[in-house]
């Protein structure tokens, strides 16, 4: 047995060599399964500066096809998400500069369409901004999977920690203003999105087609954005254009957006019948054959991080330190944020900051101490407007490992 | 008797010990089958949606499944595979590696 841990603390040692020289600091980080889950792959990581993207930064990358790679916790610290720390969920392959910016040379355009518009209608990218007022809005956007790693039993999918998750500014036009500017009939009960993104396989047909309910459309902060941050878009996360459904599953938030389409019934896109979805009665954990009937994700659960303390950091004991992060609630509102030292025996309640609109994530604050010296946990847990609070273990199994808000820790020390 | 006895925990132990390679171009483990899965599986994607998967043969199923529903993934011979899962399960199976508290239905197959 001995040989075998060698083995492995081996192979850990030459990935953190590896990571090193890559200048992506791996410990750290609140996700240690994570870590572990890597896979034993030295190999993997070593073909990783190939696809390593120069714009990004404090990234954990966990595959190239398709590309994906959540945010290192502590880089949520800032206010909102820096462009460069936003995280990358692909379900295909994502096109190249080079044709979007041929498409951009001729005119980005943005067909409105679909059975139940009244009159089907395409804009360029420089008619959505000059004809259109603009708005900006902190938006949360959070991968329906984030969290999937720490799911048991394991399903299918990206194996995230907790961070595939965003918040940060978005500019752009309302949809509901391109959606009266063409009419919507009586009919209309979804939109769905069309981006320029091609399949896996080779085939030239979107990876991924979803939608939201016209509700949801018509919320004021549901935008067509065209500026994160004060910037373009990021390639990855969308340039040049890119729809953005806060609060929901960001699958719903098209990049790369070249159409909409206003629907008469759910949108049948691809991905709309597999994916995105939780069984409505509760099933066993471990039954990957339920055969019972699913929902689609909607509004995403209540949850927080703790964004401002890494693993195994030390503190003196008795001393207070602070303790912050950020906490959200898809649709809804955090109204509180507690802090435990002691597994969830007592809770210390934290400072929550209003959000700077609907559907941007909430600051939070306290100050805590470590009662001795020793191995302490902090655990941080939050509670949406309607009372529900985030559990401390994965609330519901389900067979895709979705939505996963079990609360947030970090290890520390007392010395 | 003692003779047969020791070779048994000889081999049961060298196979405990039996350390294995990783292709350097494709990061995966290197042993029997692992050519059913660079054949059916990297077609398309790469071995990071392996490499990360700690999974039980159920959840490979489930993930063989949905990808010939919804991804294209062509039909696979029944035998290949049953030993495609195989390797998956021995090189990627379920890892517990978490102090949160398992589910019961887990708790009792234990």
């Amino acid at each position: 047995m001995s040989k075998k841990i060698t083995n492995i603390e081996l192979q850990d040692k030459e990935r953190r060599g590896f990571f090193s020289k890559v200048g992506i600091a791996l410990l750290g980080i609140s996700a240690m399964p994570l870590f572990n889950s890597f896979g034993g792959s030295v190999a993997l990581a070593n073909e990783l500066p190939a696809y390593r993207l120069k714009d990004k930064k404090n990234l954990k990358y966990h595959g190239e096809r398709p590309l994906t790679a959540e945010t290192e916790v502590y880089a949520l610290d800032s206010d909102f998400t820096k462009p460069e720390n936003f995280f990358i969920r692909n379900n295909g392959v994502p096109p190249s500069m080079d044709k979007i910016k041929e498409r951009v040379k001729n005119g980005w355009t943005l067909e409105v369409s679909g059975e139940s518009v009244k009159d089907a209608k395409t804009y360029t990218l420089d008619e959505l901004k000059s004809k259109f007022k603009h708005y900006t809005y902190a938006l949360t956007l959070e991968c329906g999977g984030n969290g999937r790693g720490e799911v048991i039993p394991s399903t299918k999918g990206t194996q995230w920690g907790y961070g595939a998750v965003a918040c940060g500014r978005w500019t752009g036009v309302r949809v509901r203003d391109i959606l009266e500017d063409c009419g919507i009939k009586d009919d209309a009960v979804y939109i769905g999105y069309y981006g320029v993104d091609t399949k896996l396989t080779g085939e030239e047909v979107a990876p991924i087609s979803r939608g939201v309910p016209l509700k949801k459309a018509l919320q004021d902060e549901t935008l067509i954005a065209w500026e994160y941050e004060g910037k373009d878009i990021p390639w990855v996360n969308g340039y040049p254009l890119r729809l953005v459904c806060g609060g929901y599953p960001a699958s719903a938030s098209g990049k790369w957006l070249s159409k909409i389409v206003v629907r008469d019934k759910i949108h049948d896109g691809e991905k709309m019948a597999t994916s995105y979805k939780i069984p409505v009665e509760p099933v066993r954990p471990g039954d990957f054959n339920y055969k019972g009937e699913m929902k689609i994700i909607e509004s995403m659960p209540v949850k927080s991080i703790i964004t401002n303390i890494k693993n195994d950091t030390k503190f003196k004991a008795n001393k207070n330190f602070e303790v912050r992060g950020k906490a959200w609630a898809g649709e809804l509102e955090v109204n509180e944020v507690y802090v435990s030292v002691d597994y969830g025996v007592t809770w210390i309640k934290a400072n929550v900051e209003k959000p700077i609109n609907r559907l941007a994530w909430q600051k939070w604050s306290t100050k805590i101490k470590l009662p001795t010296k020793g191995y302490y946990e902090i655990w941080a847990r939050a509670v949406d407007s309607e009372g529900k609070s985030q559990p401390m273990v994965l609330a519901q199994w389900n067979p895709n490992g979705y939505l996963n808000n079990s609360c947030h820790r970090v290890s520390v020390v007392g010395v | 008797m003692f003779k047969k006895l020791f070779v048994f925990l000889f081999l049961s132990i060298s196979c405990l010990f039996a350390e294995y390679k990783i292709n350097p171009d494709n990061g995966l483990i290197i042993d029997t089958n692992v050519e059913l899965v660079e054949n059916h599986c990297l077609a398309c994607h790469n071995s990071g949606l392996i490499v990360n998967m700690n999974a039980n043969r159920d959840a490979w199923i489930a993930a063989i499944r949905w990808m010939q529903e919804s991804e294209g993934l062509w039909e696979i011979p029944a035998e290949d595979e049953s030993k495609l899962l195989d390797y998956l399960v021995k090189h990627y199976g379920e890892k517990y590696n978490t102090r949160r508290r398992l589910p019961l239905p887990i708790l009792m197959q234990k």
